[in-house]
């Protein structure tokens, strides 16, 4: 059973972490690599070819496809196989998603079907309801969707109108309400539809052929033609008891299958990532401008590099969690009667760390499309390349399972409530950085032993600024920080940077330390990550402190006591190794290697 | 019946093979895959067996311990048990065919299922110097195998330069796949679970004993020269004219 890195979800804000035990890609075994290649060359020879018919909404197409998927077993990946599925760890469906990302269209219908329509009943679920259903979900027999949203309820998810109500002979229940944006629609046999039962949000599975049943149209949509987007509207559908999960526990239900969601996700962005980062270098090196490929000229190599480094940011950060998820899911017994309570337990676990690769990942995804697109000029705005619907694609990741703001919200609430549950002491941990800024004078510029130790410092410096800011903002009368959503945002952003920051630093120590071929590239992917992310947590820590003095006018960051806090902060955006060389530099492995060097 | 099927490691034939500063291979960032042809072999033993025939499939490999995946894979496609001969230098056709023949002395496989070559060396000898070795037929550059409904022979259409070729063998023979025999499946994830139980055998290759061959040196690896730009010429006269007097090619 893998070990947990972390003591437990938000853990990384209260320890450094232990490089030697942290999982990343390096770390696959032959079965796992076997298993991605599987995926990646369904993806490039079978999925592919059809792109412009996906493109066209060619849903049976899409149907089948899924359908194949099944008979290789990808879709039962996270089914466990007394389910008849392969019960496969995180990390191993972390890079299945990875390998179908580069069509998303085909991505985003696998994981909706084998991740937030499936983890429902797998968590939720009876014995005899995860034995009549799942079987059928892990070989693409049938095809699942998850029925949330509503035109009045997106964000607000759980305001939702749809009724469930008991029929008096107690053998059913009658649903009656309307879904919106349902995606897998128009070829989903199953539906995991979320009504009200009085006022307990219920989980239901609600089969296709249920009388009363019916669907609007496809949606117009920006992007992701290939996906079934539609309303599925419930008239009074009777549902048996049968099919209801755990009455009352449907919040939980959706959350934790949206916490793995957003964790598989983005997981698909690493895969995303890698794609356009092969494109954009492929074009850069043919296209010639000035007498030269575009890839030697600076401002390009500048993206090219940016690009590599989110990925590398990324991916460690998605192992990482891959990693955290198995330790507490590996030990559930799915057929046990007490599985809920496990699976529940479980899935909430990591839901800090799921939220933050969230946000990251989408944003990510968000810029590099973009700069695929201005890398390739005039040709990225045609059709002629894929990067055009990249964009539109990823454009639904800052929107779907939980928009950003929400997910940033939630980052800063979930580190907060574990806090005062007394399982996550942040508060007291930025009591003593406070502390320790107010006593000390911190050097501006710190002896740091090498490039890696620079890494290591940046990281330490950005989780105490985490810490801080957690503290104070909670510390001070007259600021509530839900209604201050703008700092619990900039809170958010800082505590996103570190732990991107802490992954990246444990992924190089641990490929110095294994004296790993790739370290010298990691190495420099890591530097440009930690420049990157101190600035970003700088930009951010400066507009919640600023925002915060002026609400509590009785402090002032930038004197007494706090003389250490500008030090820290000057740290995190002073850096003695030149952005432009280390940029260059990993931009000669990415040409060289024709895409992501690692 | 048995078919033996040899595997060979080899750099994915997609990715860019480098050489260090010392003249040798850079592993740094190769993906290693099982030889392309010997995936068309492997593919062609499996679908004989699903067409009916009571087949036993054994892969084989002569290689380090890293080759064991290989013969995973193998295993994962559809092989019933897979066998490794350990040995650490990189062997030349020659070594092989006789690591092979005294496997296959042993084994008395009906079929030697082979690539009929490895896309790194492009040798292009293993087969048929095996089947001197064993003194059976051999039917190499196949892209169609029948078996006869008794068992006894084969019957294989050959690619050869003049077109395409068949003949038939009795059994034992030795068959070396061409790359139109088949199109290789994916391999399914059930199928890679299961393969974690199936039987692999790891043997030292000294135990074989096979006789001294003529070694084979390697002088010195370089890579290609990069390959210039293309022009465009205007016409055909002018097309000829740059074969014959600039690539000087007819
Ligand atoms: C292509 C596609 C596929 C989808 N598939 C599914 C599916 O399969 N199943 C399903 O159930 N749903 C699905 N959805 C719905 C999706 O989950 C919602 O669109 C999403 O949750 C956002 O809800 P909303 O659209 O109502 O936006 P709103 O909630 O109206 O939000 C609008 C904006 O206001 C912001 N906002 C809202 N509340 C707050 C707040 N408290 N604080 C700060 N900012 C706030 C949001 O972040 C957003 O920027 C899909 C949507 C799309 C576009």
């Amino acid at each position: 059973m893998p070990e947990t890195l972390s003591p437990a979800g938000g853990g990384f804000l209260l320890e450094p972490g232990d490089p030697l035990r942290t999982f990343s890609p390096e770390d696959f075994t032959a079965e796992q690599r076997l298993i991605g290649q599987t995926a990646e060359e369904f993806l490039r020879n079978t999925v592919l070819p059809q792109v412009p018919r996906i493109e066209q909404g060619d849903h049976a197409l899409m149907h089948r496809l899924m359908q194949q998927a099944g008979t290789l077993g990808l879709l039962g990946a996270d089914v466990p196989e007394v389910y008849g599925g392969l019960g496969l760890p995180q990390t191993t469906t972390a890079l299945i998603a990875e390998k179908l990302n580069p069509q998303q269209s085909f991505a985003l219908t696998h994981e909706a079907h084998t991740v937030i329509a499936t983890l429902p009943l797998l968590f939720f679920g009876t014995h005899e309801q995860k034995q009549r259903y799942l079987p059928r979900l892990a070989s693409g027999e049938w095809i699942a969707s998850f029925a949330l949203s509503e035109a009045g309820s997106g964000s607000d998810a759980l305001a939702l109108q749809t009724r469930a109500v008991l029929s008096p002979d107690g053998t059913h229940y009658r649903l009656t309400g309307e879904k919106m944006w349902i995606t897998n629609a128009a070829f989903a046999q199953l539906f995991t539809v979320f009504a009200r039962v009085d006022d307990r949000v219920t989980a239901f599975l609600v089969e296709r052929d249920f009388p009363g049943v019916s669907f609007g149209k496809e949606e117009h949509k920006l992007g992701m033609h290939g996906t079934s987007t539609r309303r599925v509207i419930l008239d009074n559908v009777p549902v048996p008891v049968e099919n209801a999960l755990e009455v009352g526990k449907g919040h939980y239900a959706a959350l934790c299958a949206l916490n793995l969601g957003r964790f598989k996700l983005e997981a698909g962005t690493v895969g995303g990532l890698k794609y356009l980062l092969e494109v954009c270098t492929t074009y850069a090196q043919q296209r010639r401008t000035f007498g030269k490929p575009i890839a030697q000229h600076g401002l390009i190599q500048h993206k090219l590099a940016t690009l590599c480094a989110q990925t590398f940011a990324l991916e460690s950060m998605i192992y990482r969690l891959a990693q955290d998820l198995d330790s507490v899911l590996a030990p559930i017994v799915p057929d046990a009667p007490d599985a809920p309570a496990h699976y529940h337990r479980a899935a909430e676990e990591f839901a800090i760390e799921c939220n933050i690769v969230k946000v990251l990942g989408s944003e990510a995804y968000s810029h590099a499309a973009d700069e695929a697109i201005q890398i390739h000029g005039g040709y990225g705005y045609t059709e002629e390349f894929p990067v055009a619907r990249a964009w539109r694609d990823q454009r639904l990741l800052r929107i779907g399972e939980g928009a950003n703001e929400i997910v940033r919200i939630a980052i800063v609430n979930q580190i907060l409530r574990r806090d005062r549950a007394g399982r996550l002491t942040v508060r007291d941990a930025g009591q003593k950085a406070a502390q320790a800024l107010a006593s000390t004078t911190l050097p501006a510029s710190p002896l740091y032993a090498d490039a890696l130790d620079v890494i290591r410092g940046l990281a330490e410096d950005v989780r105490q600024l985490a810490l801080l800011l957690l503290f104070q903002a909670t510390e001070q009368p007259g600021t509530d920080l839900q209604e201050m959503q703008e700092i619990a945002g900039a809170i958010a952003d800082v505590i996103c940077a570190a732990y991107a920051l802490q992954s990246v630093h444990l992924r190089c120590q641990k490929l110095r330390t294994r004296e790993h071929p790739r370290y010298p590239v990691a190495l420099l992917a890591g530097q440009v990550v930690a420049q990157d992310c101190a600035r970003a947590a700088h930009t951010a820590a400066g507009y919640a402190l600023d925002s915060l003095s002026e609400l509590v006018d009785t402090i002032d960051w930038w004197n007494e006591p706090f003389t250490g806090l500008s030090a820290l902060l000057d740290r995190l955006d002073r850096f003695d190794e030149s952005p432009l060389r280390l940029r260059r530099e990993l931009t000669a492995h990415v040409l060289e290697r024709g895409g992501y060097p690692l | 019946m048995k078919i033996l099927v040899p595997i060979k490691r080899v750099p994915d034939p997609y990715g860019r093979v480098r050489l260090t500063p010392g003249g040798h291979v850079d592993e740094t960032d190769i993906k290693w895959v099982i030889n392309p042809f010997d995936e068309i072999a492997l593919e062609e033993a499996i679908r004989l067996r699903e067409a009916g025939h009571d087949i036993e499939i054994l892969a084989v490999a002569i290689g380090t311990t890293a080759w064991e995946e290989q013969l995973r894979t193998a295993l994962a496609m559809g092989a019933d048990r897979a066998l490794l001969i350990q040995q650490e230098a990189p062997a030349d056709p020659g070594r092989i065919s006789h690591y092979l023949a005294a496997i296959a002395r042993q084994e008395q496989p009906q079929i030697i299922l082979m690539g009929k070559q490895a896309i790194d060396d492009d040798c292009n000898q293993t087969g048929q110097r095996l089947a001197a070795l064993l003194q059976i037929p051999q039917a190499t550059f196949a892209s169609r195998i029948e078996l006869t409904p008794d068992g006894t022979c084969a019957r294989v259409t050959r690619e050869v330069d003049t077109g395409r070729e068949t003949i038939e063998v009795t059994l034992p023979a030795v068959i070396t796949a061409d790359l139109r025999l088949n199109e290789p499946r994916y391999v399914a994830l059930p199928a890679i679970i299961k393969a974690r139980s199936k039987p692999l055998l790891r043997i030292d290759a000294a135990q074989l004993q096979i006789p001294p061959t003529a070694p084979v040196t390697t002088l010195r690896l370089e890579t290609p020269p990069p390959r210039r730009a293309g022009r465009r010429v205007g016409s055909v006269d002018e097309l000829i004219t740059a074969l014959r007097e600039e690539a000087r090619v007819i």
